[in-house]
């Protein structure tokens, strides 16, 4: 794991779709997941609540996006 | 109007079966925090070399282990408990005339799983990782 073999991986095409893959599907399943959770505290969600969580793990995917172009 | 509904504070403390239930779910945090060390960590890449190794550094020492090792133990048993439900929950499949049995539904999804990840982590040792001598 240094910084070359890293850097490395993330320039070729597969790293950079191996790590999106990995951050945007890990946050929408948390977030969706927690949203969830949610109804079983017996917290009644609307869509307020839904938007929340769903954008939060879509701005993250974003971000991890960016990220990946911004390194090249 | 105000409708009844009835209370529900602690019923997941009440039952075993419950408790297990929640454990499981307790795994959606985990997975939502280990997406994020990898967005800091890809963060931190792009900022340099200096950075990118703090943020390894950051990540060797004991707390930062058992959050990973708690992480791995609860995606492990999320993954078993979803694929242990798959029988329940597809519509019977058949196979040359007969239905798919249970225990092979939950062994393909299991061996499934197993060997994406294990193609996962290969292809970035070859692809990435271990591209640079």
């Amino acid at each position: 794991m240094s910084y070359e073999r890293v850097l490395a991986l993330v320039h070729s095409g597969f790293g950079k779709l191996a790590l999106l893959a990995v951050i945007s599907l890990f946050l929408f399943h948390g977030c969706h997941r927690m949203y969830h959770c949610l109804h079983d505290f017996g917290i009644h969600v609307g869509a307020g609540l839904k938007a929340l969580f769903h954008g939060f793990a879509a701005a993250g995917t974003a971000a991890a996006a960016c990220l990946l172009l911004l390194i090249g | 109007m105000k409708t009844y509904s009835r209370p529900m504070a602690g019923w997941w403390r009440r039952n075993p079966y419950y408790l297990w239930y929640m454990l499981r779910e307790a795994s959606c945090i985990f997975i939502t925090a280990y997406a994020l060390v990898l967005l800091a960590g890809l963060a931190r890449l792009a900022q340099g070399e200096a950075a990118f190794q703090a943020w390894l550094e950051s990540l060797s020492g004991p707390g930062s282990l058992a959050f990973h090792a708690a992480a791995l133990i609860l995606v492990l048993y999320h993954a078993w408990t979803w694929f242990k439900v798959m029988p329940k929950t597809l519509p019977f499949i058949r196979f040359g005339g007969r239905r798919v049995p249970d225990a092979a539904i939950v062994s393909i999804g299991v061996a499934s799983a197993a060997a994406a990840s294990t193609a996962l982590f290969v292809a970035i040792g070859w692809f990435g990782l271990w591209s640079v001598q």
